[in-house]
């Protein structure tokens, strides 16, 4: 009987280990894929920064927006030092919107668009946007992958025993008033 | 996600390690072929006695180091090798020509996209065809090259399902697997082949001083560029055929987007098959086409282009359009109208 006891104890102890050791490793890469938004976040300020001293010669456009820009970053920043998730996705979700605003508008300046250094800038713009959605990507299925196993039965019941260090990500997303906008969206000609 | 690439690491991570212990006992066998051929009016029973000798295990011992040699220079070089035969070009980051940067631009969002820890090098071939592919024996040192014109064709979003479809190779280690086998297998047949035209070219000068000795050097190269090839050949064994499968797949996951690689597959394809002679021509006049054609995006073979010396011809290594498209779930129809 006592060996029996013993040799079950060594499989539920093996058997948390292993369970411990994945939930590390998947929350690391999930917070890693969270370093990699911030870097992506910061370069894309610096591209926003060069574009709009750029366009100044030729639109008036810029003041309202560069202000926008700069006082949604510092939005953006001090949510992130207050841990607060949710108002910094949605500070960085508006400074995405001005992105493709800027180039719409500059498709209204011929001379604007055939300027090299800005044309230059419209692929910065366009690769920074990809490349911050690949990274929120990249986050989400991270967190859906983390998510997922704490939530999947038995590892649900044994989650509690590791204390508060495994806590569910929050997804990269849009507002929800925001997402019911853009699907009801209609070109108007 | 619907596609296990972890499981196509895991089984290309034990590939590598059959292909390279094939491929030393594959060369210890043929020093042993080489003893055997030096001692020919032996008997079958006496072969054990005459590999005893000492100077038989010297020549078997000799093959085997050439083949550590061989598997050593394709881990630290075989992404370079692969560039061999063409003049290629680097692309960098603060390249000032559009193109090129976008291309940069693409394979870095690619890279984030696909939680990649190294930017892989970027190369554009000055050659004549449409074609890309990835190599290196390790994340560090892969590399990604596309052919000039296919850089210029394609648009962004094609451009960046084609980089996709590579990193995805470069994530699932099928580069290493076919680095492997394409360097250990081509590199022998490149050093053979230089011999074999010096032997042939060179020939007459030497014809006068001593004719044996150099008759006997001619026929151990002439007998080598023969079964070295089809000896390693089936080595393109150990290539998995869903491979394509599972790097197309990859670049779905990655773009979110099938109908941007489909596009790209099919110009190419189209490519291949309206200007096939100028494309056959090209692939034929680029040197040391072998130590690539296994990694291709689009193989030739799919546009009707053959190319009987090369060894990896012989074997279907890609799968057709037709089965890739399918399996993007687009439907393709060959044009009617394509003569």
């Amino acid at each position: 009987m006592f060996e029996f006891l013993s040799i079950f104890l060594v499989v539920v102890i093996v058997y948390l280990i292993f369970v411990y050791n994945s939930l590390v490793s998947l929350r690391e890469s999930v917070r890693n894929d969270l370093k990699q938004i911030d870097i992506q976040l910061d370069r894309r300020y610096k591209v926003f920064e060069s574009l709009i001293s750029a366009v100044k010669k030729y639109m008036d456009y810029e003041k309202t927006v560069l202000k926008d820009v700069v006082s949604l970053r510092s939005q953006a920043q001090s949510a992130k030092e207050s841990g607060d998730q949710s108002s910094r996705i949605a500070a960085e979700n508006a400074i995405s919107k001005i992105a493709s605003g800027i180039n719409v508008m500059m498709e209204a300046y011929p001379d604007l668009k055939a300027n090299q250094n800005v044309m230059q800038l419209q692929e910065e713009i366009v690769s920074t946007e990809n490349k911050l959605a690949f990274a929120k990507q990249s986050y989400n299925d991270g967190t859906e992958r983390f998510n997922a196993k704490i939530l999947r039965f038995p590892i649900n019941m044994i989650v509690g025993l590791f204390g508060d260090q495994f806590k569910s990500f929050v997804y990269w997303q849009l507002e929800e008033g925001d997402s019911k906008k853009k699907d009801e969206y209609m070109a108007k000609l | 996600m619907a596609v296990d690439w972890r499981a196509q690491i895991r089984s290309n991570q034990n590939r590598t390690y059959c292909i390279i212990a094939s491929f030393l006992v594959l060369y210890g066998l043929l020093g042993a072929l080489v003893a055997l051929f030096m001692n020919p009016s032996v008997s079958v029973h006496r072969w054990g006695d005459v590999l005893a000798q000492r100077r038989s295990l010297e020549i078997i011992l000799i093959f085997t180091v050439v083949g550590i040699i061989i598997t050593i220079v394709s881990v630290f070089f075989g992404g370079r090798l692969s560039l061999s035969g063409s003049s290629s070009q680097q692309v960098s980051s603060n390249d000032s020509e559009p193109k090129l940067k976008q291309l940069y631009n693409i394979v870095e969002e690619m890279k984030i996209a696909s939680g990649l820890n190294y930017m892989p090098k970027i190369y554009v071939l000055d050659v004549g065809y449409l074609n890309a592919f990835a190599s290196g024996y390790s994340e560090k040192n892969a590399l990604v090259a596309i052919t000039k014109p296919l850089l210029n064709v394609l648009t962004r979003d094609e451009l960046q399902a084609v980089m996709a479809h590579e990193l995805s190779h470069i994530r699932n280690q099928d580069t290493r697997v076919l680095t492997l086998v394409s360097v250990m297998a081509g590199l022998i047949v490149m050093v053979v082949d230089t011999l074999f035209r010096g032997v042939l070219y060179g020939g007459n000068s030497r014809s006068n001083k001593s004719k044996g000795g150099a008759n006997a050097l001619i026929l151990v190269v002439v007998l080598l560029r023969i079964i070295l090839p089809i000896l390693t050949a089936f080595m393109v064994m150990y290539v998995s055929r869903r491979r394509e499968f599972l790097a197309d797949a990859g670049c779905v996951s990655l773009t979110r987007d099938n109908e941007s690689l489909a596009n790209a597959l099919i110009k190419i394809h189209q490519y291949h098959v309206t200007n096939k002679e100028e494309v056959a021509a090209s692939y034929k006049d680029t040197p040391h086409e072998g130590l690539r054609s296994l990694s291709y995006i689009y193989s030739p073979l799919a546009g009707k282009i053959k190319n009987r010396l090369n060894i990896n011809d012989w074997f279907a290594t890609h799968p057709s359009l037709e089965q890739r498209l399918e399996a993007l779930g687009v439907a393709y129809k060959e044009k009617p109208d394509h003569k």
